[in-house]
């Protein structure tokens, strides 16, 4: 059977997804939505547009910084890069978001023992 | 989702066009997504509704995205305008500081204009404005008796005003004042009460 994957435990962690992503450098949400596709290999079945207010929402806080480019295909596209708060940022979410997995693993594994 | 020219996203003299940037960004992965779906061998109609499909409600997504960026539009002016005008402050006041004596003439004159402009209004309000603390103001009279000599009486005796009291029949009350010699200021200070005298 397919695992159920709820599209509630994927919203919490749109903004540490994009903030992973875009720790390897700029990027357009485009190229965000196919590097989480290629390196969950497809399974986090995510919304692509549900990237976007979450980029504008970030970009907000200051976590991010966005310019204009151009693409290859000469297209103005917004490129998006983390600023030095969304770095910090990232360290800290990357943890919470450990330690809460870690946590939540540990009562599921009890479960099954009894 | 219309095509904005590039030269638009220089224009920001108005402000940015938060709907604009909006479309523009959205439309990019729509279009992008659908030339690799047609790239991966799809009929292109076929690749369209998927890229969409994929993308999810795009209604909503740039909806949020403009109510995201109008509201950061609206705090950024409000900030530049505090920044603009603690700026003013400042330097109208590092100018002020450097001239001692620009500074003081200025004050001076400001509150001496304040002052007798001040001064002018309440005086006026107290004389032409501002009924008399009477009830029915309206119709209290100044009594002048006209006797020997020529010209009007100003000063009438005590048993004059005492008199007029007692037997007029035109006034509810009656009161007198004196002057005191040297004084140009009314003897009897205060509001004068009906029916009082001296």
């Amino acid at each position: 059977m397919k695992p159920d994957r709820n599209p509630d435990m994927l919203r919490g962690t749109v903004e540490l997804l994009i903030l992973t992503a875009l720790s390897r450098g700029r990027q357009h949400g485009f190229g965000i939505a196919r590097w989480l596709e290629a390196t969950s290999d497809d399974e986090l079945q995510l919304e692509e547009g549900s990237l976007y207010p979450a980029l504008h929402r970030m970009e907000r806080r200051g976590w991010l910084e966005a310019e204009w480019g151009i693409s290859e295909k000469k297209r103005q596209v917004k490129l998006y890069r983390l600023t030095a708060h969304g770095r910090a940022r990232l360290r800290s979410e990357t943890e919470g978001w450990t330690a809460f997995a870690a946590a939540v693993g540990k009562v599921l594994r009890a479960a099954e023992a009894v | 989702m219309a095509r904005t020219p590039m030269w638009r996203r220089h224009l920001r003299f108005w402000g940015s066009d938060v709907e604009a940037d909006v479309d523009a960004e959205l439309d990019f992965h729509v279009r992008e997504l659908t030339e690799q779906l047609v790239q991966e061998g799809r009929a292109p109609a076929e690749a369209r509704a998927e890229a969409e499909r994929r993308f999810g409600d795009y209604g909503r997504v740039r909806n949020a995205c403009v109510g995201i960026d109008r509201g950061w539009e609206r705090q950024r002016r409000w900030q530049r305008f505090l920044a603009d005008l603690w700026q003013d402050l400042r330097i109208g006041a590092r100018a002020l500081a450097k001239n001692p004596g620009f500074t003081t003439s200025a004050v001076v004159v400001l509150g001496l204009g304040l002052g007798a402009a001040t001064v002018m209004v309440s005086v006026i309000n107290a004389v032409f404005v501002r009924p008399l603390p009477f009830p029915e103001p309206d119709r209290i009279l100044n009594v002048v008796v006209y006797g020997d000599e020529p010209g009007p009486t100003i000063f009438h005796p005590q048993a004059v005003v005492a008199f007029a009291r007692d037997n007029s029949q035109a006034f509810s009350a009656l009161a007198g004042t004196r002057e005191t010699p040297g004084s140009t200021s009314p003897a009897t200070t205060g509001r004068p009460t009906p029916g009082a005298s001296w």
